[in-house]
This record gives C-alpha cells, structure tokens and sequence, in this order.
C-alpha cells in the first residue's frame, strides 16, 4: 500500500508517530510533510489557512431574542414555580425562529427567579411574559366592623350602600305667584308635602309616577284649571317623573326619596284669575333628597348622579348625587375598627400562611395573621382592629401576584469580529479534524439590530474538506465561537449571543484567539516545515529540526501539545552557541527527560517544564555530536552515538564516553564522510552489537553519491570489542519491529527487501563474486599484484606468486555485490618482460556463505639473545581450539612473516589426513573443521599448523614476528567458533 | 602467546604492539560472549504483507496495535507493510564449481581452490 509518493529517494525521511497513532513523515528539502493514519495515503501534514476573509452580507431587519426575563415582583404564596409565558411565540415560528424557554424558581414562596434555557429567536417585537397561577387561592375572607349590623334588613347595607344623596343642582326657586303663568313659571309643582322614590337600579333612564305630584309641562300656555277640590286639572301637568341615572358601576338597591313641599309655594286662583279658591302649586325648590334604601355594593368611588330633566324643554334640571358609605364624598357615615374577619372560604393550595391586605379607603390600622392547615386557611387572628372603616375593608389572603418582564435583543447588535479556517475529515479518534490557522478578519457591523448575517467563503480544497465559520459575540474580540461547520460556501446565521456561547449547541466550540497567558490559541495551526529533515517526538510535542534550507541551521521548532501539525513560527528555539566553531544541528535526539540536539561536532541537552519558548532549558553537555539523525540509538537506557570522529556512549548521567579509539583511524582515514546521509547505527538488543553501517573510501563508487553502506563497524557492547562486518548487499537503513511470532528484532532494508541480519546460515548474493578463474599466471612478479573488479560494491581479492613470479592462485577476500561475471584487473608485472597475468571472474546473485577473516598482531619470536634455545629450531605451531562442526567446514590459516602484506608460502608439504594440511603451491594450511569420528569421546577441536624455526638477532633474514590470519566460510547451520589460538615461539 | 580473550579489531596502533588476541583485521567474526570468537549469521528475508523489493529507507510504526514497517523505495514511494515476521530461511548455498585447464587456477569464495597445472586442490 503506497503512502506517498513526495519524497526525494536521494535522502532519507523521518518520523513520529502521535498518541493517535498518527505518523509524521518529513524529509526537508522544500517536499511538504506528510501525515498518516494507518490506512489509505497520507496526506499533506497540516492544513493551510485560507489568505482572504470571509464576505459577509447583512440583513438589518431586525428580530428578536429572549435574553432574560427579570422578576418585578415576588408576590406570595406560590406552590410551584409559575409559568412563564411569553407573547408571540407563533410569530416567532412563522419567522423560522422558536419558542423561547424559561424555568422559573421560588424562593420563600415568592418568584425568585426566571432563567432562559432557550431564548428563542423570530420574535417580530419584544414579547410580554405572563405567569401561570400556581399560588394558593379561594380564600375569602371578610371584615366585620364594630358597627351597625350588614345588611339592615330594610334599608340595606349600611357600609355599602348609598347613605347619602347631595341635590347639586336645581333651577332657582321662583315665585310663582309673581311669575305665574308666564314662561317663568315652576316647572316642578307638588300639591303638598310629597315623597317621590326613585329606584336606582342602574345606569339608564327611568320613570316614576306619583300620585300627588303635578309637576307643568308646558310654558306659556301652561293653565290652571280649578277643577274644584284639590286636584287641578293635569291637562299641562303631568304626574310622571323622568329621570336619569349615571355613574353606577356596581351595586343595587337604594332608592332615592325626593321630597318637595308644596305648602312652601302656593297661590289661590283668585289671586291669579280672580276666582275664589285657591291652589297649592308646590314647590320648585325640592325640600329633601333623602335614601330611602340603601342598597349595597355600590363602589366607594363612583358617584351615582340622579338626573331630571326640565319637562318643557327649558334649560333647567335637577341634579342629585348619591354616595355610599364608604365614599370619601360622603359626610354623614361613620367610621368603626374592625370586630372581627371571617372566613368565608379557606382556599386551597397555601404552603405557607399568606399575609393577610386589609384595604379601606376610609380607614386604616387593622392588622390580622393567618394559619394554615392542609393548604387552606385554618383560622384568621384579628391582631388590630385599626378605626375608621365605614364600610367592612377588603381583607385579601395574599397570594400569587408576582409579575416579571421579558428583556429581548435582537439577533445581532454590535461588532462581531467574523474568521473562517479549513479543516480536514480526520476522525476524533485520531485527534481530528485538523484545523487550520484563521483566515484574515472581518469585521461586521450590526449596529443597533439586525437579523442575520451570510456568509461567504472559499471552498475547500486539498487536504481541508470542510469549512469552518467562527466569530465572536457582540463587541468582543478575544474569544471566537465556532458557527458551523460548512461543505458548501455559503452559510446564513442568525444566532444569537446566547445560542453562540451556547454549549449544548450542536457544532459548539468556544476558541479564545489568544490564551490567558498570552500564548497564541487560534492561529496555532500552522503546517510543519518543509525545510527539516527531522521530526521526533519529546514530552507530547513533535520536534522539527536538521535544517535543509541553509537558513536555519541551529533552530528547532516544535508543535503545540499533542498537536505534531500545528508548529506555529513562535514555537521556535535557537541554539546559542558556545562553542568557538560554527556548527549544525544533525540530530534530534530523546533521551529520557531531554532532548538532546546533535549537531555535527557539538551536543545541548534541551528540558522544559511545561512550555519552551518560556522555560526551555539549553546546555552543552559534550563535544560530539552526531552524522545524522540515523546515528543514534539506546540500547539498556545507554545512548549510543555515531559521530565523525566515532562512536561514543552517553550514560543517563551525562557523562560521555568514546567508545572507538581502538578503531579510530577507521573512523578518520577510511569512512566516506562525503556520504554522511545514509550512515546509520543501530544496536542489536539480542545480541548486543552496536552495528554501524557506512561507507568506505574507495569501496563504492557506483553508488555514489548515495552513499548506501555495506559494511559495518560492530562493536560488542558486552566484550567491548570491535569487528567488521560485511554484507553482499546495500543495507540501507534499520529498524527495531516486533516480529509475528512475538520476538523483537531488528530488521534491515537492503536493495533485496527487508532482511534479519545474524539469522541462519546464509547471506543472500546478489551480483556476488563467487569464483575466479586465473587464466594466464603471468611472470615477472615480485609481489601479488593489486586485483580489482569494476561494475560492482565493495569486491576484493588477494593475489599470490609463487616462486617462479607467476600468480599462483587469486583469494576472494570480499565477494562484494552488484557485479557482473567479467574480467578482473590485475597489474602489471614488476619485471619488464614480464607478461601480465589474467583473470576472469563469476558473479552470482544466489545464496552464499558468509566469509570471514581474523589477522593478529604481530607477535614476536623469542630470539637467541633473549632464549639461547632459540638458536635452535624451535617449535612454531600454531595451535587453534575450535568448536568442531557438524559438517564439512573449511578454515584456511595464512602466515605473515615480518608485517608482510602477503601470507608466505610453505616450504614444506604436511598432511597427515586430519588436521591442518599444507602443501608448497597453495599459501595456506587447510583445515577441515568437521567433527571427526573419535572412538573414545569427543573431538577435541585443536588442531595444530606444525611450523618451526628459529630467530638469530643477528641475523637478518631471521623471521622476527608473525601475524597468524585465520580465513573461511560459515557453511553450517552453527558458527564458526573458535576459543584460542595459541603461536609457539613467540614470547606475547 | 596464547589468545583466548579475542580483544577485536584494534587498528590504531602499531600491529606489533596489539595485546594477544587483537586484530588487525576482522571481518564477520564477533566477540558478543566473551572469550568466543564467532562468525555472524547470514541474512534472512523478513516476510511483509505486501512483499517489499528495494527499500532505501525503513521506519517502524504502530497501527492498531500492529507493528508496520513503512518502507521508503528507491524511487522515493512510501508504502506500507504489515505483518512483518521470518520469512522462509535463505536456502543453502551451493558451493561453486571449480575447473581449471592446465596453467589455470580456479578459486572460490569459500577459499576453495583448484590448480590445472599442479592439481592441487583444497578440496
């Protein structure tokens, strides 16, 4: 499965892997880093903010939210939070809005509190709220006064009835006898004391009819006829009364008595039209407005006004204005204290005993208490019968009556600073989405109100699969809310304040731009590097480092906190430099509670607290450093490094320790520094081998500038020795993995796949040199010649002469890889004359026995000054303890006399059949290392190389020292082992 | 002089000065248990779902709790790569033919050798 295909094959890559399993991939050198999952191809680590702002249009009509409702009044007595309903809701949903939530609370029996859960949204206006009555109620209670007793059972009620009747206005009284009959005349007329009742019942006009009132209804042609006796002839008067009745609002009963005495004006006929009797016209003026009943209920405000009118039409009328008891206007009641308050009914649904409002108009100072049993009112305690009610007052069990009011906003008012940022479809479970970093702001302007604003932004593309849309509350601009999350480019919002901030919002995010500390929040998400080669992971953070763009070579960035893709350009620090050199970082390098940055030829331990940039702690703590970020490992809590001047250890403590001096000239004259990029060291926890792979000088130049190694330079942790090991193939890289059968190993890429190293018995060929064929000897040779194969990595071969100066056999020391079968190159011959010998070589790519090869040191004979016994030839064998094999398994033992380049040929033929067999043409002893057959027990496993001689110190062709080479394959499944080597003669 | 605490390669020193046991050169043969002098193993192919051919580059991650070996190609192509364990062992090599004629000399990798003229053999 392809994971990408971005980088370059020219340099290696690196990576780390996140707490969600995510892998950061970077190779520097301007290829954009990669992020993968696990599954599919990765994709471009981070996500690129967008470069314009979002374009926003806004609707400035306005609609309305809820945004509290506030309690005015308490009230009393309520057993359940009320209610709240607010007016147009239906407009609110006509207007794709919703109706707004609220949850009362109580406190004491009172209203204490009212929260919006919903503010709703779509009000056309600002709504009024309303309260259901969840009070205790049905309680009625009633004052008694100290008084006459209610209802007098004639007259009605003496505190709520009309007990007083005023005459405001009637038509001056005139003398009839002077006037009459002209046009001025009476116009009300009784013929003796009269009592005329007018019923108020209500507002209207009425009619009532007395017998003994005779009242003119015409002017000037009014008469008065003695029709003898005492009744006049009604032909211009009438006996009907028409009155009308205004300001009744309540109450019935009372009855206005009218009284006019009509002995007080009177004339005689004969007076008037010289007749002999006489005629009592009555009164205009009336004498009396009196009750007559009281009736009840009449309001203590409203002034019942009686209205007659004049009868012939002349501006003239009677007013008269009744007043019930408790009327302020009314002079003639009187005022008592309360006796006593019953109950006329309990009520239900009182938690608590309710104040008792005793309310009069007229008097004041009562005061009651009431119990409460079983939610109705048990007994009323009268505390103070006050004074002065002239009517009983309104004793109200006080309940319910609080009263609260909606507070509503528009939509949208103020300032809202409006972002938008990408985001990529990675799941929550691997830590997505990713985000971008902020678009550019914008900012819009709602003024005092405004509905709804739409958005518009770009599209998104490449890794960004979605939009979303951010913006701040009204006049605010340090934390933004996320609006929605978008696919399209378009988006209408109308939320309101409360629905931004709102955290059970569906798509809620609350995002401060900037962190109390002052540390960036929202504009943190900026892509990794292009320009670092290297990433690791350090205390949650991904660290980027190993500059590839020449303009950073001593800064490392790092990431926010388990975010490896958001590395914003503040996140940055730079290593002082302490040392006198210039020099780069190479390497990042964990280490326990450090990091440790490896530049070439200089080390600084990095540790912080909590965040770098503050509180980062940069120290050298060596001068080494490291090839590259392939040259380190940890084996046993040891951190072993591979610099250009070796391989070195740091302990946990920090003390440094070289490790290579016995091979140093390795590390200054041979390795190829000029390929620094594929070196790579890697410890074999099995085994313990510190295994560093790099190039050679002059061993590879087909896969220059590569650089790919085939030798390693091991180093036994535990023996604390050095070895090369070769391989006939690019081992490129390695790693630590966990194989299926459960054993943890490393594992090693190659041109041939991935391969364990150190398992079985055979290497794998590929282009290997596995025979060569000397065709023509040569002559003229003092030495072996130099032997090389062109076309391939890392072949050699030793030549051999014999005495003749011809070639007498050509090794191969190394079979080395990618060749093909040709010829070799020998050089000339060292005598003119002579003719150069040739060689053609076989390459194979099949399975192969790994080669070996040991030389000593130069071990010195013990001479005749030193021994006198060794004037005399002394016995030179070479003795070797090995493990026997279980097959055929040759070992080649080669001399070198003298510190010679070339083994010596033997002098002498020996083979006895077993052991080590040598003749005079090959420059070996031989030996076959399989087990032999021994009749009494095991083999042994020595064997000796029967050598003798002896060293004269004055003479020089005296051999002085010898190297012993011991030279083979490993062709059995076990390994070539061996355990001693013992060279006689030779004094150390 | 007795060897039998091989001390490694030591080539930063005169050859004659080395302690016993030291050497000039050592090429595939290790000191990992002290006091043994051993030769390495051989090269065995590491079985991967998919198979990889040239890989340039290797790097082991955790996918769902399985190791996965990204392996970086010589073109530069990332791939993927479960499941790693022991693939089939490198099968055993097969020793190379020697022939000379006469006034030839025939060696092989294994230090054998072959001589037309004198025929000598190591064999």
């Amino acid at each position: 499965m392809t994971v990408t295909s971005r980088f370059s094959g020219s340099k290696p890559i690196s990576a780390a892997q996140g707490r969600h399993g995510e892998v950061i991939l970077v190779q520097g050198g301007g290829v954009r880093p990669a992020r993968w999952d696990g599954v599919g191809s990765a994709v471009d680590a981070g996500v690129d903010k967008p470069v314009s702002a979002p374009a926003i249009a806004l609707n400035t009509s306005p609609l309305y939210y809820i945004a509290r409702v506030d309690v005015s009044k308490p009230g009393a007595c309520y057993n359940a939070p009320p209610v709240v309903t607010l007016s147009g809701g239906a407009t609110a949903v006509a207007n794709g809005g919703r109706v707004a939530k609220t949850l009362s609370y109580l406190s004491q029996a009172g209203l204490y509190e009212v929260v919006v859960q919903d503010g709703g949204k779509g009000y056309a206006s600002p709504p009024t709220a309303t309260l259901s009555s969840t009070h205790g109620s049905g309680a009625v209670l009633k004052a008694v006064l100290a008084g006459p007793a209610d209802p007098d059972p004639n007259r009605g009620s003496p505190y709520t009835g009309i007990t007083q009747w005023e005459i405001i206005e009637q038509p001056a009284g005139t003398n009839p006898i002077e006037t009459c009959p002209d046009s001025n005349a009476p116009r009300f007329a009784a013929t003796n004391c009269v009592n005329v009742d007018l019923p108020i019942t209500g507002n209207g006009t009425y009619t009532v009819s007395s017998s003994s009132a005779y009242i003119r209804k015409s002017g000037s042609s009014a008469t008065v006829t003695c029709g003898g006796g005492s009744t006049p002839s009604s032909t211009n008067y009438t006996r009907t009364i028409t009155y009308t009745v205004t300001g009744v609002t309540s109450g019935s009963g009372a009855v206005l008595r009218l009284r006019w005495d009509g002995s007080r004006w009177s004339m005689t006929c004969g007076d008037w039209n010289g007749g002999g009797w006489s005629i009592w016209l009555g009164a205009t003026e009336l004498e009396s407005a009196e009750p007559h009943k009281w009736g009840a209920n009449y309001p203590s405000n409203s002034d019942v006004r009686v209205t007659i009118n004049s009868i012939d039409g002349e501006a003239a009328q009677i007013v008269i204005e009744g007043y019930a008891a408790h009327n302020p206007k009314n002079t003639r009641s009187s005022g008592y204290a309360i006796s006593k308050i019953d109950i006329i009914s309990a009520g239900s649904g009182y938690t608590v005993a309710p104040a008792l409002k005793i309310t009069s108009e007229t008097g004041f100072g009562a005061f009651a208490t009431c119990t409460v049993a079983n939610g109705s009112i048990a007994s009323v305690k009268l505390e103070n019968g006050g004074g002065g009610y002239r009517t009983p007052p309104t004793v109200e069990a006080v309940a319910g009556g609080a009263e609260v009011f909606a507070i509503a906003r528009p939509h949208l008012r103020g300032k809202y600073q409006c972002y938008y940022r990408f985001i990529d479809n990675t799941p929550a479970s691997k830590g997505g989405p990713i985000p971008s970093s902020l678009s550019p702001v914008l900012e819009v302007d709602a003024g005092e109100g405004a509905r709804s604003m739409a958005w518009t932004v770009p599209a998104a593309s490449g890794r960004a699969t979605g939009v979303e849309l951010w913006r701040t509350s009204s006049n605010q601009a340090t934390t933004l809310y996320r609006v929605a999350t978008v696919s399209s480019t378009s988006h209408t919002d109308s939320l309101t304040d409360e629905e931004l901030r709102d955290p059970d919002r569906a798509g809620y995010a609350a995002m401060p731009i900037v962190l109390p500390n002052g540390e960036i929040n929202a504009n943190r998400f900026t892509p990794p590097p292009s320009n670092k080669a290297v990433v690791v992971r350090f205390q949650d953070r991904f660290w980027y480092g190993v500059d590839t763009g020449g303009q950073q070579p001593n800064t490392v960035l790092f990431s926010e906190v388990d975010e490896p893709e958001s590395v914003p350009d503040i996140n940055e620090l730079v290593i002082q430099q302490n040392a006198a050199q210039a020099d780069s970082i190479r390497a990042l390098l964990p280490y326990g509670p450090t990091l440790l940055l490896m530049q070439s030829r200089h080390a600084y331990s990095l540790s912080f607290s909590k965040q770098p940039v503050l509180d980062a702690q940069v120290a050298p703590i060596a001068y080494r450093g490291a090839l590259n970020q392939r040259c380190w490992d940890i084996h046993d809590g040891v951190c072993y490094v591979m610099d250009q001047y070796g391989v070195y250890s740091i302990a946990a403590s920090g003390g440094v320790e070289p490790l290579s001096e016995q091979i140093k000239d390795v590390f200054a004259n041979r390795v190829d520094f000029s390929k620094s990029d594929w070196p790579f060291v890697i410890v074999d926890h099995v085994t313990g081998t510190l295994r560093a792979f790099v190039a050679m000088k002059g061993d590879d130049t087909r896969n220059a500038p590569d650089g790919f190694p085939t030798k390693a330079l091991c180093y036994g942790i535990a023996s604390k020795t050095w070895w090369i090991e070769t391989y006939p193939m690019q081992v490129r890289s390695a790693t630590h993995v966990k194989l299926a059968d459960g054993d943890f190993r490393c594992v090693y890429a190659t041109p041939g796949g991935v391969f364990l190293l150190d398992e079985g018995a055979a290497d794998v060929g590929s282009g290997s040199v596995v025979k060569v064929l000397l065709t023509n000897r040569g002559s003229g040779y003092k030495a072996p010649p130099k032997v090389t194969a062109a076309g391939g990595v890392g072949a050699s071969f030793q030549a051999s002469i014999d005495a003749a100066g011809s070639l007498s056999a050509i090794w191969i020391i190394n079979p080395g890889f990618g060749y093909t079968t040709g010829n070799l190159t020998i050089a000339p011959p060292d005598v003119a004359g002579g003719t150069q010998a040739t060689a053609t070589f076989t390459a194979a790519s099949a399975s192969m026995c790994p080669t070996y090869r040991y030389k000593s040191g130069c071990m010195e004979y013990v001479s005749d000054s030193e021994n006198p016994k060794a004037a005399v030839a002394q016995s030179r064998s070479i003795s070797l303890l090995y493990k026997p094999q279980a097959a055929a398994c040759p070992l080649s033992l080669r001399t070198y006399y003298n510190n010679a380049p070339h083994p010596r040929l033997n002098v002498a033929p020996r083979n006895r059949g077993v052991g080590f067999a040598y003749d005079t043409v090959d420059n070996a002893a031989r030996l076959d290392m399989a087990a032999n057959s021994v009749r009494y027990g095991q083999d042994t496993g020595v064997s000796r190389a029967m050598l003798e001689g002896r060293t004269l110190d004055d003479v020089a062709s005296s051999d002085r020292h010898v190297a012993v080479e011991l030279i083979g394959v490993r062709k059995n499944a076990e390994p070539v082992e061996f355990y001693r080597l013992d060279v006689a003669g030779s004094g150390s | 002089m007795r060897a039998d605490s091989w001390a490694g390669l030591v080539t930063n020193a005169s050859p004659f000065v080395i302690p016993p046991g030291a050497a000039v050169e050592q090429v595939n043969l290790g000191v990992n248990v002290p006091g043994v002098l051993r030769t390495r193993g051989g090269m065995r192919l590491v079985s991967l779902s998919p198979s990889a051919s040239a890989v340039s580059d290797i790097i082991s991650v955790d996918v769902g709790g399985a190791p996965v070996l990204l392996c970086m190609g010589d073109s530069g192509s990332v791939a993927a790569h479960s499941s790693p364990a022991r693939g089939t062992a490198t099968a055993a090599p097969t020793e190379p033919t020697l022939s000379a004629a006469g006034g030839q000399v025939a060696t092989a990798y294994t230090m054998r050798y072959r001589d037309g003229r004198s025929g000598a053999s190591s064999d």
